[in-house]
C-alpha cells in the first residue's frame, strides 16, 4: 500500500508538473519509475505514454472549457507531431541515440537561450504576451487575443518534435512549446495550454502499441495514472494563476535540466 | 483562434472521457486491493480484457483514456465540416487516421495467431 501511495503522489507530482508546462510529465515518470522503483525501462516508457495522456485530458478538460486553448492549432500541429512521432518510430533502429540526444540538447540550449533573450525585453517592446482581459480576447474569458504567425515553419518544426519524441522517448511539449512562443508568436500560456491538448494525440500514436504488446503493468500503471488526473487537474488550475513571466522563468529550467541530461547521455553518461 | 463552437463539445468529449477512464480504472484498482493478489504483471491487453476481474477493469480503463484523443479530432473533424473549414478539417482527419492506423497496426501485431 505504501508504494501504491507513493506512486500515485509521483503521478500527482508528475501530473501538475506537466500541466503547469505544458509537457505531459513524460520527463519525470520515466526516472521515477526506472530509478525510484526499479521498473524496466520499456515498462516505464510505456507507463509514461498512458500518463501524458491523462495529463493531456486532464489538463486540456479545464483549459479548452475555460478558452485558454487553441484547438485550431493543436490539431493542425498534431498532424505533424503524429507524422513525426510514426517516422521516429520507424528510423529509430538506424540512427546512433548519441548523436541524436547531442544534437537534441544543442537544440534545447539554443531554445533556452532565446527564452531567456525574450525574458529580457524591455517591457515597452511590442509582444503577443499582453494578456489583458480586453475586449478582444476572442473567448470574452481573459484568453488574450493574438494572430500566429510562420505557420509552415511551425509544422515542419512538429514534424522534428514528434520525430524526436519517438526517437528519444521524450514528450514533444519540451519543443512544441517554445515552437509556438517564440516562432508563431502564441503567448506563452496559450503555449503551455495548446501543448496540454496536442501532446496527448501524438503519445497516444506511441501508446497503443505498448499497451496492446504487453509493456504496462496495470497494478503499477492505476495508482500513477490516477495520481496524474488529479495533479494534472491541480496543475492546469494552478497555470491560470500563475504569472506569464514565472511559467517562462520554470520552463526555462526545465528546459536546462533536459539539455544537461541529453548532453550527459550523448557523451556516454548514464542520464 | 479560441473558438468556443469547437471548443465546447471537444471539452465535453475530454471531461465525460477522462471520468469514465478514471472511474473504471479507480474500481479495478480497488476490486484489485481488495482480493489483495499481486496481479498478472505486464499482460498484452487483449489477454488483460479477456482474463477478467481486477485488472482487465484497469485495462479497460487504460483503453478509454488512449482512446479519448480518437474521440476529439472525430468530434473536431465533424465541427471543422459543419463550419466549412477544410484545411483545418482535412488536418484531423488525417491525425485521425494516423491515430486509427497505429492502434490497428498494435491489435493486429499483438493478436494471437
Amino acid at each position: 500500500m505504501s508504494i501504491d501511495l507513493l506512486l500515485a503522489l509521483s503521478g500527482v507530482l508528475a501530473g501538475a508538473f506537466g500541466a503547469l508546462l505544458g509537457l505531459g510529465g513524460g520527463i519525470l515518470i520515466v526516472p521515477i519509475l526506472t530509478l525510484g522503483f526499479d521498473v524496466p525501462l520499456t515498462t516505464a516508457v510505456g507507463t509514461s505514454l498512458v500518463c501524458v495522456i491523462a495529463t493531456s485530458t486532464g489538463a486540456a478538460a479545464f483549459n479548452v472549457r475555460a478558452g485558454l486553448a487553441d484547438v485550431r492549432l493543436a490539431i493542425t500541429l498534431g498532424a505533424g507531431t503524429v507524422v513525426g512521432a510514426m517516422i521516429g518510430a520507424v528510423i529509430a533502429g538506424f540512427l546512433p541515440e548519441r548523436m541524436l540526444a547531442g544534437l537534441f540538447s544543442a537544440l534545447l540550449l539554443y531554445t533556452a537561450y532565446t527564452m531567456i533573450r525574450g525574458l529580457r525585453r524591455p517591457a515597452s517592446a511590442p509582444s503577443n504576451d499582453d494578456e489583458g482581459d480586453g475586449p478582444s480576447s476572442p473567448s470574452g474569458r481573459g484568453a488574450p487575443s493574438y494572430r500566429s504567425h510562420r505557420l509552415p515553419l511551425a509544422i515542419s518544426g512538429s514534424v522534428l518534435a514528434g520525430n524526436v519524441s519517438g526517437l528519444l522517448g521524450v514528450g514533444g511539449g519540451i519543443i512544441m512549446v517554445p515552437l509556438m512562443h517564440l516562432v508563431m508568436g502564441a503567448p506563452m500560456r496559450i503555449s503551455i495550454t495548446t501543448s496540454n491538448v496536442m501532446i496527448g494525440i501524438t503519445a497516444a500514436a506511441g501508446a497503443y502499441a505498448y499497451l496492446f504488446r504487453g509493456d504496462i503493468d496495470p497494478r503499477l500503471a492505476a495508482p500513477v495514472v490516477l495520481g496524474v488526473v488529479v495533479g494534472a487537474a491541480f496543475g492546469a488550475a494552478m497555470s491560470r494563476r500563475l504569472r506569464t513571466g514565472w511559467l517562462a522563468v520554470l520552463f526555462v529550467v526545465v528546459v536546462l535540466y533536459v539539455a544537461a541530461q541529453m548532453g550527459l547521455r550523448a557523451i556516454g553518461g548514464s542520464a | 483562434m479560441i473558438d468556443d463552437r469547437l471548443g465546447s463539445p471537444i471539452a465535453r468529449v475530454l471531461r465525460g472521457g477522462t471520468l469514465v477512464a478514471v472511474t473504471v480504472v479507480a474500481v479495478g484498482y480497488v476490486l484489485g486491493l481488495i482480493t489483495g493478489d499481486d496481479g498478472p504483471g505486464t499482460t498484452p491487453l487483449l489477454a488483460l480484457l479477456a482474463s477478467g476481474g481486477a485488472d482487465a477493469l484497469i485495462g479497460a480503463g487504460l483503453l478509454v483514456l488512449t482512446l479519448v484523443p480518437l474521440a476529439v479530432l472525430a468530434v473536431a473533424a465533424i465541427g471543422l465540416a459543419r463550419s466549412a473549414e477544410r484545411s483545418d478539417m482535412v488536418a484531423s482527419l488525417l491525425t485521425l487516421a494516423l491515430l486509427v492506423a497505429s492502434l490497428a497496426t498494435a491489435i493486429l501485431v499483438s493478436a494471437p495467431a
